[in-house]
């Protein structure tokens, strides 16, 4: 298998953690607290 | 040269920029195929949440409407599998899935290289996954952890049988999360790869056969569609296996 090349091995598992890291974070940090505040703004106009 | 004319040639990972840097022993840094098309999906990822943000406006648009039924699907997933008190588990499944996505998606795209094709990654992270429901269950219930491998209420004669099982069954996931991903974008890719190399050339074998060839190729259209369904499929079966795993963990069964 080509994607089986020992010499890559390091480099993809550390792109691949990298990347998800950032994502993790990024969402964590910016994207989900963005869903809460907006939904529970929604809850609130309707409820009110 | 076989490998030029091979199915699994568009696997192949390849150096696109490398650079020896006289650290820790002479060490090779390279931006590879694979490198490239994890950064391209981070920023498609990133993207499709800034076109989906809508400026923060309370009435969704299209995108936003999209993207918050994606949320409120992996949300409920996290509630029904881990439980409304857990969701502290909810950016690492909703950042997975989307990862897995849209390297899945962007692999679809002809010419493209996708992620999850690559065995490392996708065992890299399900043994991940693997290793940290582990560590999350020993710290949860210390030693008791390990009654997960002794099923309730088994009869203590068939304890010494059980218990090499269940351990095996447990070892197990470790390797199927990521070999399910990896083999089915493989099988897929690999599937696409050998039909056009048929239906291609019956488009210039003259006006009759090009004519009738529309036949194989609008199959092989509703094999492209049904590839980009198993990509939405294995994103969400990891996510679902993964919430899954870690609801073992803190529940033990």
């Amino acid at each position: 298998m080509p994607q089986l090349v020992p010499f890559y091995f390091v480099n993809e598992v550390t792109f691949a953690f990298a990347v998800l890291v950032t994502l993790i974070y990024v969402f964590s940090k910016y994207v989900l607290p963005r869903f809460v505040r907006l939904f529970s703004a929604r809850v609130f106009i309707s409820k009110l | 040269m076989f490998l030029l004319f091979s199915p699994l040639e568009q696997f192949e990972v390849t150096s696109l920029v490398s650079v020896q840097l006289p650290v820790l022993g002479y060490m090779n840094f390279s931006l590879t195929n694979l490198g490239l098309y994890t950064i391209i999906t981070v920023y498609l990822v990133l993207a499709f949440h800034f076109m989906a943000s809508n400026n923060k406006q309370l009435i969704p648009s299209r995108w936003s409407i999209s993207l918050e039924s994606g949320f409120a699907s992996l949300h409920s997933l996290v509630k029904s599998q881990i439980g409304a008190a857990h969701e502290v588990y909810l950016p690492f499944i909703y950042s997975l899935f989307f990862f897995i996505l849209f390297a899945n998606l962007n692999g679809n795209v002809p010419y493209g290289f996708t992620v999850t094709t690559s065995m490392i990654v996708a065992l890299g992270l399900s043994v991940m996954i693997f290793l940290g429901v582990t560590i999350l269950g020993l710290s949860i219930h210390k030693f008791h952890f390990f009654s997960y491998f002794v099923p309730s209420g088994a009869p203590a004669a068939l304890v010494p049988l059980l218990v090499p099982i269940e351990i095996i069954s447990y070892l197990a996931r470790a390797v199927s999360l990521g070999v399910r991903l990896f083999a089915n974008m493989v099988s897929g890719h690999s599937l696409l790869k050998i039909l056009s190399g048929f239906i291609a050339p019956m488009f210039t074998k003259g006006p009759l056969v090009a004519v009738l060839a529309v036949i194989p190729f609008s199959i092989f259209i509703g094999i492209v569609a049904l590839e980009v369904a198993v990509s939405f499929i294995q994103a969400y079966v990891f996510c679902i296996l993964t919430a899954s795993y870690i609801k073992d963990a803190i529940y033990l069964h």
